[in-house]
């Protein structure tokens, strides 16, 4: 009898660290970029540029187009588009300068995407929207100025 | 066969070919808290925001991407690559508080 009451409270205990386990390994740890915690915390442009690229030096081109509105009147959400002629990315990224996170999207391309992105934004006040795309041995930029009537960021 | 499956029902998408590019349109339901607001008592409404995702075509990853607060309340994005009708499309986002959504769709 009271090995039965053993037995089966060892069964209860270790099944007890499976499921514990179980539910350990569901977890959705594996497989996911690593969200750069530095660049989108950063509060100055530059920082967050360089929690990315680190001191990649910079080319500015006219082969990225930023299309958004010149004034927008909704800060809170600024539809922007952006794309470039440069072959081979594998690396785009977004900034709004005067952001309080400057840094808006990161996006990581493999062969056969077309480097053309459309999305809304959160725009804080009148500021440059900054695009950096990367291939595999340059590094280039393209600015654009962007004006708001209601700011984006501040508390509603 | 359905063309979309979206378990939660949070994100709607297009995925259409012309002349060998397939155009991607999904708008996606998440409040994308800063952590900055207030509400009416006064209190900071914790951040809550898409922080990465992932685009799969035919179960291979062709994107993948973070999202910072900047990007405005309920998503809309819209990407492209080089494909042909019929292929499948998934696309999976995870939040700061590890919550997880996805959507599978065919190219029309």
């Amino acid at each position: 009898m009271l090995q039965r009451r053993i037995f089966l409270k060892k069964l209860s205990d270790s099944s007890i660290y499976i499921l514990a386990i179980g539910t350990f390994l569901n977890y959705p740890i594996k497989g996911w970029a690593k969200w750069n915690q530095e660049a989108f915390q950063a509060k100055v442009f530059k920082k967050s540029v360089e929690a990315i690229y680190g001191s990649t030096p910079t080319e500015s081109t006219d082969q990225i187009k930023i299309e958004a509105p010149d004034v927008a009147e909704n800060g809170l959400s600024v539809p922007v588009s952006v794309s470039s002629s440069i072959k081979q990315v594998e690396n785009l990224s977004i900034f709004i300068e005067n952001n309080p996170l400057p840094l808006i999207a990161n996006y990581h391309l493999k062969d056969g995407m077309i480097p053309e992105f459309s999305l809304r934004v959160k725009v804080a006040k009148s500021s440059n929207i900054h695009v950096m795309v990367q291939t595999a041995d340059k590094l280039y930029s393209s600015t654009r100025k962007i004006q708001v009537t209601l700011g984006g960021c501040a508390e509603d | 066969m359905q063309k979309t499956k979206n378990m939660k029902k949070n994100i709607r998408i297009k995925a259409v070919e012309k002349s060998g590019i397939v155009t991607v349109k999904a708008l996606i339901k998440h409040p994308m808290e800063t952590g900055r607001r207030k509400d009416q008592e006064g209190n900071l409404i914790p951040m809550h925001h898409i922080s990465e995702f992932r685009v799969l075509v035919n179960g291979i990853k062709k994107m993948d991407g973070e999202w910072g607060t900047g990007i405005s309340k309920n998503p809309y994005m819209s990407f492209k690559f080089q494909g042909k009708k019929g292929d499948q499309i998934q696309i999976e986002l995870i939040d700061n508080l590890k919550q997880t959504s996805s959507v599978e769709t065919i190219v029309q």
